[in-house]
């Protein structure tokens, strides 16, 4: 997922709520829940918790609930790190784990992880809320003092009076705290920081060294059983017979039936429904998707690309500087195939469907989604959906559809009992929800002096932007139904709908070329699609930057110093280039048979560039470096930020080189790891990452790492081999 | 059929064909063995049988019936982590974790068969081994880590 929630949810305001200009972020207000909440804490428990987020104990625990889900990018240690930055603590006194699902952990009515969004969303708020709490204990101690608050202070976990050194354990000023009136909007402090910009240790380490975490396929829960499901082969398809009489006769297996998502399998154990599910004989209905051939949807796709789409964006006459460039023009199609997501953990979801509430545990990116769609689907009101976050093994954007929270809660309700639901791995990679297959068409010019004048890219893929599929699961209860589609349909027939999701990384380039326009045309076909690790920008900048080194070798000129020339307004960009330039040792001499390339892109307000050493080698392409540079703002902890840039460039490079998914008369081909390859240890180069030091405002790091992958290698192997690849995986075209 | 998991022997009464990995997570509730494909493809499922590490997903129950099985959950020594263990958090390897336990249990085996592994052996002995985080140089330098960490252990 990715920052064009902020354009969606601007979206819902102006049509639900009639206007109001875009803000980032929320107010750690003072309610009078909020109060209630803390006196509470405080008669009940003696503890002091001044803030949705932030429980502290008096001997000296400090808790911090999160409503972001934990999949690796750090959102745990996130929320340590800027709670005991602001609070004065050590991080090792802080545990973080996930709070169960409510309305205040919405950011602008969602509670969603995605979009490298937990980070910049994250950084006044918090900070502020815990420095409120700060600022409450220091009043406590000041008042039990006989002194002022100015003449003291906050370190490590204790209130200390400048003057004498007199000192109190935060443990201790519990109760005179929750007392006090909670001070809103609290400015946090400013640098330099103790805590943050250095290395540390992730909060959640200690149980992932032992097996201990549970995820989601490890929830128990009294009376649960197990299920899986049989699928329609081909998207869309329905139940047309069911033959499950030997099935049934197998040991532990509870009920077999036919519901609107196929064939569910329940039994006692897992091992037990997959053992029943291989003798359920099921005759498909495959319906209107039987046909769908993606190699011929490319081609088609590829083929009207070469028309005119609708406009998003334009500067200049783009056909006025290609007619005057004559032979300084290039015209080139960038693409990209379907692609699972292919997180560790296959999908699964428990999930207790009774008649006056839902209980559901799932690795979930979505929580407010995943309890509107409950809510809906079983006539419960919101309050009476408890929706507890496991950690997720890997979500890249998988899990933020509630495809699998409604299987496994339409299967529950049937059984009336818990059920957990376990995707196998074939059903994981054949179960859609894919990563759009894309197509860019990409026209540049030159002048004679060799600067382009024209960057013109025409996108077609699926919309994602499909608001009926989730509108219901995010408007007020009170909204019917044919309310919100009456609402969604206006908003798509209006045609003024911009896609921004389609067309990231094809749009705001920032290169300074006088005339750029960018068309878009929706593909219309039944496949289910979903947000894949860096959106848009996945196949986007892939084009972009492919583009620009053609033209860069159609100038004559180094790729670095063309993109040097073109950046003059975007400082940011340019310094990371040249980092990544630096690192990579851009320009001195490679031995026969390597090719270095480069590449630079701007996604979710982070700027991440990268060059990439590689070559193709009896006939298998090779990685051997990649020397990367991120700006990402104020580095928040310098040790995430690597592995993360490292994590999105072996995603990266796993698509770029190896992944697809085809379908063939509507039957995904691919279905395990021996098919869709994801890069193992041994096909890993070294990826260094240079971080820009920054006073800006923090942005996210969870998907930039990606989109500067794809362009690099292929001007990579360019460079190596002459052979110019525009279409992922790369493997594909090196046969003999 | 009896079974040595982890220093305990236990009864389990299942089909012969079962893979260790469903009978180790749903008969005696070792959540820290991970499905990750059931085809022996990805290693998230690695245990040791007689020391050696095996996929239990691929592998038969019946197979391991009279073997001595250890998985991720016995490698600490009571509260004290395993020098593996140490290395992976000295160096902050685990992203979301999920493959942990595989990559942990193969580099024990690892280590226990080649105490000085080079960038090579190690590539070759956790290839098996996947990862979607991406957390491959970090898991590599742990194991040159673990490695030291193991000597120092010897030595003293």
């Amino acid at each position: 997922m990715q920052r064009r929630d902020l354009q969606r949810r601007d979206f819902l305001r102006v049509t639900l709520l009639a206007g109001g200009a875009l803000c980032v972020g929320v107010s750690v207000g003072c309610t009078s829940a909020d109060v209630r909440r803390m006196r509470a804490a405080s008669k009940d428990r003696g503890a002091f918790q001044p803030t949705h987020f932030l429980t502290l104990y008096p001997d000296g625990r400090i808790h911090v609930g999160t409503g972001k889900s934990e999949m690796g990018q750090g959102t745990f240690e996130l929320y340590r790190l800027l709670v005991a930055e602001a609070l004065s603590v050590d991080p090792k006194a802080i545990t973080v784990s996930n709070a169960i699902a409510s309305p205040e952990w919405h950011v602008m009515g969602l509670q969603i992880t995605g979009g490298s969004t937990s980070t910049p969303e994250s950084w006044l708020p918090i900070r502020s809320g815990a420095a409120a709490a700060r600022m409450m204990l220091i009043r406590a101690a000041a008042a039990a003092w006989g002194c002022a608050p100015e003449g003291c202070t906050a370190e490590a976990g204790h209130v200390v009076h400048t003057a004498t050194k007199r000192r109190q354990p935060f443990g201790a000023l519990l109760a005179a705290a929750a007392k006090l009136p909670i001070p809103e909007d609290v400015a946090p402090k400013t640098g330099p920081f103790t805590v943050l910009g250095k290395r540390h240790i992730r909060a959640d380490i200690e149980p992932k060294l032992v097996g201990a975490p549970v995820y989601g396929i490890d929830v128990q829960v009294d009376g649960m059983v197990k299920a899986m499901v049989l699928r329609p082969p081909v998207f869309g398809g329905t139940v047309k017979t069911l033959d499950a009489a030997a099935a049934l006769k197998l040991q532990g297996v509870i009920e077999i039936f036919a519901f609107e998502l196929g064939v569910a399998v329940v039994a006692k154990k897992y091992w037990q429904a997959r053992r029943a599910a291989a003798l359920v004989k099921i005759e498909w209905d495959h319906g209107v998707n039987a046909e769908l051939d993606s190699g011929a949807l490319m081609a088609a796709a590829v083929k009207r690309s070469a028309e005119p789409g609708q406009t998003h964006a334009q500067r200049g006459d783009v056909d006025e500087a290609l007619a005057v460039a004559g032979e300084r023009t290039l015209e080139v199609v960038y693409t990209g195939p379907y692609l699972a997501h292919a997180a560790m953990e296959p999908l699964n979801a428990t999930v207790h469907v009774e008649a006056n509430r839902v209980t559901a545990w799932l690795g979930t990116q979505f929580q407010s989604g995943t309890v509107g769609i409950f809510s809906r689907l079983f006539g419960v009101p919101r309050a009476q959906v408890f929706l507890h976050t496991t950690f997720l093994g890997g979500g890249f954007g998988r899990r933020s559809c509630l495809d699998f929270a409604i299987e496994a809660g339409l299967i529950s309700k049937r059984v009336g009992r818990p059920v957990q639901v376990i995707w196998s791995r074939e059903d994981d990679t054949t179960g859609g929800y894919y990563r759009p297959l894309m197509v860019a068409r990409m026209r540049g010019a030159l002048d004679a002096g060799g600067r382009p004048t024209a960057f013109a890219a025409h996108g077609l893929s699926q919309n994602l932007l499909k608001f009926e599929s989730w509108a219901p699961s995010m408007a007020p209860e009170w909204m019917p139904a044919t309310m919100i589609g009456r609402a969604a349909g206006q908003l798509l027939s209006t045609q003024s709908v911009p896609n921004p999701v389609s067309l990231e990384g094809l749009t705001d380039i920032s290169y300074a070329i006088p005339n750029q326009r960018v068309d878009y045309t929706a593909i219309q076909v039944g496949v289910p699609v979903g947000f894949w690790r860096s959106v848009g920008h996945s196949v986007n900048a892939f084009a972009t930057e492919g583009l620009i080194n053609e033209l860069a070798h159609l100038a004559g000129q180094d790729p670095v110093a063309f993109r040097r020339g073109l950046l003059g307004q975007d400082a940011r960009k340019l310094a990371v280039l040249e980092a990544a330039a630096k690192a990579g040792d851009w320009g001195e001499p490679i031995d026969a048979g390597w090719g270095r390339g480069v590449a630079v892109a701007k996604s979710f307000n982070t700027y991440c560039a990268m060059v990439i050493e590689a070559g193709i080698f009896e006939g298998q392409i090779r990685v051997r470096r990649v020397s990367a540079a991120i700006d990402c703002g104020t580095p928040i902890n310098l040790d995430m930020i690597e592995v993360q840039v490292q994590s999105g460039v072996v995603y990266g490079l796993s698509a770029a080189i190896w992944q697809k998914i085809d379908l063939v008369n509507g039957r995904p081909q691919q279905s395990n790891f021996h098919d869709y390859h994801a890069m193992r240890m041994s096909e890993c180069p070294p990826i260094s990452v240079a971080i820009m030091p920054s006073t800006a405002s923090p942005s996210g790091v969870g998907e930039p790492g990606l989109p500067p992958v794809a362009p690099a290698l292929a001007e990579a192997l360019y460079q190596a081999t002459g052979k110019r690849l525009r279409s992922m995986p790369f493997a594909d075209h090196l046969t003999g | 059929m009896k079974l040595k998991v982890d220093g305990k022997t236990v009864e389990v009464d299942v089909p012969a064909d079962v893979p260790l990995l469903w009978v180790l997570r749903e008969e005696l509730g070792k959540l820290g063995v991970k499905f990750g494909c059931g085809k022996g493809l990805c290693g998230a499922c690695t245990v040791h049988i007689d020391g050696q590490p095996q996929r239990s997903c691929v592998f038969p129950v019946a197979a391991a019936e009279g073997r001595t099985i250890r998985t991720i959950e016995a490698i600490a020594d009571g509260g004290a982590l395993h020098p593996v263990q140490r290395a992976w958090r000295e160096l902050n390897v685990p992203q979301c974790g999920y493959c942990q336990a595989g990559q942990i249990m193969t580099t024990v085996a690892l280590l226990e068969a080649n105490p000085n592994p080079s960038d090579t052996d190690i590539d070759a002995a956790l290839s098996g081994n996947l990862c979607r985080c991406g957390s491959y140089p970090r898991i590599k330098r742990a194991v040159h880590r673990a490695a030291e960490l193991s000597a120092e252990g010897e030595a003293t």
